[in-house]
């Protein structure tokens, strides 16, 4: 390209970006109306850019129009409709003949403006006025986007105010909604899209741009949103965007969660476009499958299928109603780990609270029933600050077990896929006895010791050659542990590798829930 | 297609004159909007100023040069607004509108998005990831450059020969699809 081609390439694509101003409008009409080329390159690029932006928008236009239409249509029927639009159209004539006419004179019959046309170009003037006046007065104020519903616990930042939120108040465009540390907030927009903020997010629903075709955004800035999209207009996706990623949504389900090492996406009814903003690289997420872009993770789709469904301890609702205040403090290095661990908790019926391994603090176990620490979490983020908490504590990342004083080694061996109840007595272990198979892989068991020895504690080991490596172990409140160490509430220990989690087997995942329903003081289901 | 000024379109109807004749009423549109996302809106309300208006219009016969005046004289108020926010002058708005009202080049129909879709499989990474920031995030070029280390000027004339050259691709691949 030539450097006036460059400069032309430029015009136009500030151009169809909407970022050209009125001098750059006067040198791409200048520069058109001299060459035809020009002209057929404007054309090119915006025909190529409606059917990119229609592309990628992931949506028929078609669909989304009809909606508009037949929604639109009631009021609009009975409201005239400026002949100026219209007129023109009554006289159609081929598309030759309005080329002709079109380059010939600026008679084109679209600007042929009759006595009842002025008449009615006047009367729309006056009316255009009064309504500008009106308009003129609303400006400044800023414009609804969405209201909260019932049960809403947190505060709204509007500028330099910071409101308490109330039911049924309307959130503004700019607003940054901040879910208190218990609760949540349910937004609701007028197509019905609904989303859910989850405790401590913070969220800002970011006003349209200039455009009015600008589809809703949402700027996650930390936690968990939960929606439901309603289906959005053509080329007008819903975007969920946080610092590292974009999700763009037309009509789908899905939960979008950021913390600081990462976003998750997860897709529970449609298709979803994830897009990694550092470098614009993007996947579809289906039904049942999520996404992670964070650094070090592939940005592939993953299969979220549901663990089995955990036997329950009580029936149905009698379950729920009991796990109904009980809540779990889930550790995480990324939003991307433990996605099955995650989901099978709150199959359990807990509400899962997820905080990032290197951001959790004692304090966060107040008030919950369990605190949760997977192997993937990076124990020097942790380090002893769950020790003393008298909450209790399910970790599988050996090496914290020294951290909480349950057992100094925390070696890793591998293993095969089954294991062996060394005391079959204890409720952890269920119904089983003898050897299991708790894994469809091999698994990696983990040694838990105390003075060379195997600790107390455990509950099941795996077969064969090293007896001290212990699969679970269990230390009921005020038992000791290592050192002399009491445990100030329970404290258990779990044999699940990082992502072997998808490879347990129902009695894996059925040991896993007891050992989760014993920190928890809950029932375990009855033995058959 | 019933659509006799008598009968009231139902959806299916309405959806028929939508498909039939969208790939012409949006890429029409967007050439004569003042921005893209200007021409979608126009496009959406030209179809619906149609339905409206249908019991003064003759709809038995083909409604493709009705739609594209009714497009036009959107397009032309979208740049009066424009107009009056930027105090563009109004010979040159004129030049441009008649100039690309008058044209009739063929615009991309339906089986043009098979093409695209096969096209931009034939795209490099960083093409597909230029076009994701574009068209499914909604960066403009200075925030693509911001995430790209790269220069505004620089994206915008990436963005210009990629679509270029997928105009290219998709020219050669609609000859070599059945008709």
């Amino acid at each position: 390209m030539s450097s006036a081609d460059l400069h032309l390439a430029s015009l136009i694509e500030r151009h169809l970006e909407g970022n050209l101003d009125a001098d750059g409008r006067a040198e791409l009409c200048g520069l058109i109306r001299e060459s035809p080329q020009a002209m057929q390159l404007v054309r090119e690029q915006a025909d190529l850019s409606t059917i990119l932006a229609e592309h990628f928008s992931g949506e028929e236009f078609t669909a989304s129009t009809v909606d508009r239409i037949l929604a639109a249509r009631a009021g609009r029927d009975a409201r005239p409709i400026d002949p100026a639009r219209v007129v023109s159209a009554r006289h159609r004539r081929p598309p030759s003949a309005t080329r002709s006419r079109a380059r010939s004179a600026p008679a084109d019959p679209v600007r042929r403006e009759t006595q009842f046309q002025r008449i009615g170009l006047v009367a729309a003037g006056l009316c255009a006025l009064v309504g500008g006046i009106l308009v003129v007065h609303e400006l400044g104020q800023p414009t609804p986007v969405a209201s909260i519903l019932t049960d809403a616990e947190g505060t709204v930042t509007r500028g330099d105010r910071e409101i308490a939120i109330a039911d049924g108040s309307p959130v503004m465009a700019g607003d940054v909604i901040h879910v208190a540390d218990s609760g949540h907030v349910d937004l609701a927009y007028a197509d019905g899209t609904r989303l859910r903020l989850s405790s401590r997010t913070v969220a800002t629903l970011e006003p349209s741009s200039d455009s009015a075709s600008a589809g809703k955004r949402v700027h996650v800035q930390h936690g968990e949103v939960a929606a439901q999209v309603a289906k959005q207009p053509a080329g007008s996706p819903m975007v969920f965007t946080s610092d590292d990623a974009a999700a763009s949504v037309n009509g789908d389900n899905l939960t979008f969660a950021t913390a600081t090492d990462g976003s998750r996406l997860d897709v529970t009814a449609g298709k979803v476009r994830l897009t990694r903003v550092s470098d614009g690289a993007s996947i579809d997420v289906g039904n049942g499958e999520f996404g992670v872009v964070a650094s070090g993770s592939e940005l592939v789709a993953k299969s979220s299928k549901p663990t089995p469904k955990p036997e329950p301890a009580l029936a149905g609702a009698q379950q729920k109603q009991a796990n109904a205040k009980k809540r779990v403090l889930l550790l995480r290095q990324h939003p991307t780990d433990d996605p099955m661990v995650a989901a099978r908790l709150e199959h359990l019926g807990y509400d899962l609270q997820i905080v990032s391994d290197s951001a959790a603090q004692a304090a966060d176990a107040n008030g919950m029933s369990l605190v949760v620490i997977p192997e993937s979490v990076l124990a020097s983020n942790v380090g002893t600050r769950f020790r003393e908490v008298k909450v209790p504590v399910l970790c599988w990342e050996s090496g914290l077990w020294g951290d909480l004083g349950e057992s100094r080694a925390g070696a890793i061996i591998e293993k095969d896929a089954s294991v062996v109840i060394a005391d079959a007595k204890n409720p952890l272990a269920l119904r089983f006895a003898g050897t299991g198979k708790v894994s469809n892989a091999p698994v990696h068991a983990a040694l838990a010791m105390k003075n060379g020895k195997p600790q107390k504690g455990k509950i099941v080991v795996p077969p064969e050659q090293d007896p001290r490596a212990i699969g679970l172990f269990a230390f009921d409140a005020g038992q000791e542990m290592d050192q002399g160490f009491k445990a100030p509430a329970r404290r258990a220990g779990f044999s699940l590798h990082g992502t072997a989690e998808g490879a347990l087997s129902a009695e894996g995942w059925a040991l896993f829930d007891a050992a989760v329903r014993w920190c928890a003081g809950d029932p375990q289901p009855p033995r058959k | 297609m019933d659509l006799s000024p008598t009968s009231d379109p139902d959806r299916e109807s309405i959806e028929a004159l939508v498909r039939n004749h969208e790939p012409y009423v949006r890429g029409l549109a967007a050439r004569l909007a003042p921005t893209i996302a200007e021409g979608d809106d126009i496009a959406q309300e030209s179809f619906l100023v149609l339905i409206c208006k249908r019991k003064d219009f003759d709809l038995t016969i083909d409604v493709k040069p009705l739609l594209a005046a009714i497009v036009r004289n959107l397009s032309r108020q979208a740049w009066d607004r424009a107009i009056r926010d930027n105090k563009l002058r109004r010979d040159e708005l004129a030049a441009y509108l008649e100039e690309m009202a008058a044209d009739d080049a063929p615009l991309y129909e339906n089986s043009c998005k098979d093409a695209l879709r096969k096209c931009l499989e034939k795209t490099t990474e960083k093409e597909r990831a230029l076009l994701n920031l574009r068209y499914t995030v909604g960066c403009d070029s200075q925030d693509i450059a911001d995430r790209l280390s790269t220069s505004a000027e620089a994206v915008r004339m990436a963005l210009v020969r990629l679509r270029q050259r997928l105009k290219g691709c998709i020219e050669n691949t609609l000859k070599e699809m059945p008709a």
